[in-house]
């Protein structure tokens, strides 16, 4: 099959990506101001145990996101893990979490001692809402929420508060798809008990890897320090809470500051490459990319692109084809956890309509460091063409 | 004194600046950050040969390491371990959703012995899943290995050792890593090999090491197997280079801390009420403790010699202070570890690694000799 007279790879041709286009952040920070932070941590010989790195990253991320208190964690699904063992109602055993999300979720929640208990998600956020949450909650054994907020929108803030507070649970954010976003004019991190975000190199900020908790409560963010250093107390040798070794590094913590300093920068190229897609993508096609709430002002992390149902191409088959391009466009939260390999057996059996109808409609399209707005364009043409040719382009998927 | 430095405990070994620069600008040109990178591949690669072990997989730290070879394991119901030991054995184990029951410790050695194991087993009337001994302060014995292999044997249950203090210490030309199913290393920045944070998993067992391999990410692998539980364990690139590095003068760092530690030893033998735990007579240690006990018969207590030397600018420490038995959730329960007891207020631990020098250990060895001619009280 050609397009714009090339052939595709997936029919033989040359892909149009020698080296591929991944769906990741990666960004690369100024060398040369990580090597002067390295250098500090090489002559201090202070390497972790909360050292300086780590103090004032904590305190430039707080002010970023506008909250009291930051406590950095090795990575973010330590720091839920830890968030969870240590909130959630420990005579209740369920955490009522979305299934259209990633797939480590159930794992921390059975980490932190609990059982997994799907709910279903907005169709337009694709997050928890009250409405949604609730019916899952009728049964009791509730012992915490894990809402997701994704990069398109929040989960149902407001509502959510109202029922963890109905319920008597503690509601925690994982928002990592939403770091540098902001919502209703400030940005997140304020929100449930605490908020959750990564500092792996995927993301916005690149830390190697690394995460970290935003809370305005003092106590909370007292504990998660102990825990995260096996539950020492920070000013005496005793122990208070089974804690465990979540502490960030100062090498990590080094990078992430580096990187947080050009978050500017990393932000304008998220901005370019998704315009890039927008301005060949429109509207009034089988296909779209997603738009961000009203409200949000988003990161711009992942590009998503919509499939119609009906689609005569399919999602699968823009992946086929776009994968063997080098374009390595990726399923988004497919399949729904409750239908995943990782929906432990005892939590299986939920029918959740809306996150199975999403899990099958959306791509994750390149970005990031490694793409340029001239590669977005090539690929969105790419889509373009699929699209207008879905016929053609699906029968040469099923002979590929 | 003049307001000497102070000196710490703690390895600390520090890789040579330009070659950390080197190493580390050779990762912004492969851009590649984590998720199986290339010098985690040669890390791993070059302790397995190191060790004598067929599989090494590494991780964000030792801790996690053992949660994730604990959970891997498929294991439920009590596991066996000592009280005496750092928080993070007991903690990961409970983590991995065991059950620890803790033992007691031999005096002559700090750690438990297929005997006080046995003993700990009167605390419990559940299926014994597992027996997890810590290899303390670096020590390792082939036949003590054996009486835990035959407990093991005869209980059916797993052997897991903990191994945070041992890398490169064996008998003859046997080195821990191959012990049990499974042993987990520590690299954290204050033992012998610094990744700033970091550890490892090792084990003979192929299909164990897979299922820890599937378990300790989250990514689709080609040799991903059925596991019950993932987490993100990954080591990163920055870790690895550490490593690598510290691989690098590894040979050089351990005769440096047996030189420290035989001089300590010269200044401080044949003190009174000073006892220093000697796991180096027959047996290869990395000498990366320096831990001594500080005896009744000893003008002043433990507390009040590291008090004394906090005082003279030396960072003794205590170690383990306190024991498991007293730390919750554990001491809702009442444990008979007499000897742990003892431990935690006889044991310090003394300034080593190499910030310090000969020079150094004198005004330690000084300091202590300053009371040890007191009266006691």
């Amino acid at each position: 099959m050609k397009i714009d007279g090339r052939e595709i790879a997936l029919t033989g041709g040359a892909p149009m990506f020698d080296r591929p286009r991944p769906t990741g952040q990666i960004h690369t920070p100024d060398v040369d101001a990580f090597i002067g932070r390295l250098d500090r941590v090489l002559d201090g010989r202070r390497y972790s145990n909360g050292g300086p790195l780590q103090e004032e990253l904590e305190d430039r991320l707080a002010a970023w996101h506008q909250v009291d208190h930051v406590v950095t964690f090795g990575n973010a699904c330590f720091a839920l893990i830890a968030l969870m063992r240590h909130l959630a109602r420990p005579d209740a055993g369920d955490i009522l979490l979305p299934s259209f999300s990633y797939r480590g979720l159930p794992h921390f929640v059975q980490w932190a001692g609990k059982m997994p208990r799907f709910c279903d998600v907005d169709e337009a956020t694709h997050g928890l809402t009250a409405e949604t949450a609730a019916p899952h909650a009728d049964r009791g054994d509730v012992a915490a929420i894990l809402s997701v907020n994704n990069v398109n929108g929040p989960s149902d803030l407001d509502g959510l508060d109202r029922l963890a507070g109905e319920l008597g649970v503690p509601l925690i954010h994982d928002s990592v798809y939403a770091i540098a976003a902001e919502w209703n004019g400030a940005p997140f991190g304020r929100h449930g008990v605490a908020e959750v975000f990564s500092l792996h190199a995927t993301k916005l900020v690149n830390g190697f890897e690394g995460g970290y908790v935003t809370t305005n409560d003092r106590v909370l963010a007292e504990a998660m320090r102990n825990i995260r250093n096996f539950g020492y107390d920070t000013a005496s040798p005793q122990i208070l809470h089974l804690g465990m070794n979540g502490k960030l590094n100062e090498i990590h913590a080094a990078m992430a500051l580096t990187s947080l300093e050009e978050i500017d920068r990393a932000l304008a190229h998220n901005r370019e490459i998704i315009a890039a897609y927008r301005a060949v993508i429109g509207d009034d096609a089988g296909v779209r990319i997603v738009e961000p709430e009203a409200g949000m002002v988003p990161n711009d992390e992942m590009v998503l692109l919509e499939v119609d149902d009906d689609h005569e191409l399919g999602r699968d088959g823009f992946l086929r084809v776009l994968q063997a391009d080098g374009a390595h466009a990726r399923p988004y939260f497919d399949p729904p956890l409750h239908r995943s390999k990782n929906c432990p057996p005892a939590a299986a059996g939920a029918e959740l309509p809306v996150s199975d109808r999403l899990a099958t409609r959306f791509a994750q399209l390149p970005t990031g460091a490694f793409v340029s707005s001239a590669d977005a364009t090539s690929i969105a043409h790419l889509v373009l063409e699929l699209d207008r040719r879905a016929g053609e382009a699906s029968r040469a998927v099923a002979a590929g | 004194m003049n307001d000497p430095s102070p000196l710490y405990v703690g390895q600390l070994n520090t890789p040579d600046r330009d070659a950390a620069r080197r190493e580390f600008r050779t990762i912004f040109e492969r851009r590649f950050y984590t998720n199986h990178g290339p010098l985690v591949a040669e890390f791993e690669r070059r302790l397995a040969d190191r060790l004598g072990v067929a599989h090494v997989i590494c991780m964000t730290n030792g801790t996690v390491a053992l949660m994730v070879g604990a959970s891997a394991a498929g294991l439920t119901g009590d596991v066996i371990t000592p009280a005496f030991t750092f928080p993070a054995t007991v903690q990961a184990l409970s983590f991995a959703g065991l059950n620890p029951v803790l033992a007691d410790v031999s005096p002559q050695w700090h750690s438990m012995t297929p005997d006080t194991a046995r003993a700990a087993m009167a605390s419990t009337s559940s299926r014994v899943a597992a027996i997890a001994p810590v290899r303390m302060w670096g020590r390792f014995t082939g036949e003590e290995e054996k009486g835990f292999a035959a407990l093991a044997n005869e209980l059916d249950a797993a052997l897991m050792f903990d191994a945070a203090h041992a890398l490169g210490a064996g008998e003859g030309d046997r080195l821990a890593g191959g012990g049990g199913l499974f042993e987990v290393f520590s690299f954290h920045a204050t033992k012998v090999l610094n990744c700033a944070e970091g550890g490892c998993l090792t084990t003979n067992d192929d299909a164990f090491a897979a299922a820890v391999r599937t378990a300790a990410n989250f990514h689709d692998r080609p040799d991903d197997v059925d596991v019950p539980l993932r987490i993100n364990a990954k080591m990163s690139e920055a870790q690895a280079a550490m490593g690598l590095l510290g691989l690098d003068a590894l040979e050089s760092v351990l005769e440096a801390n047996a030189r420290r530690y035989a001089h300590y030893r010269d200044r401080l033998d044949g003190m009174p009420g000073i006892r220093f735990v000697d796991h180096a007579d027959t047996l290869v240690s990395n000498h990366q403790y320096v831990v001594m006990e500080v005896e009744e018969r000893f003008p002043i207590s433990q507390a009040e010699l590291m008090q004394h030397l906090h005082n003279d600018g030396i960072i003794a420490r205590r170690y383990f202070y306190p024991g498991m038995h007293e730390a919750p959730p554990y001491n809702e329960q009442d444990w008979n570890v007499p000897v742990t007891d003892g431990l935690c207020n006889r044991v310090l631990q003394l300034p080593s690694g190499e910030m310090i020098a000969n020079d150094d250990i004198d005004r330690v060895c000084r300091s202590i000799e300053a009371v040890a001619t007191r009266r006691k009280a």
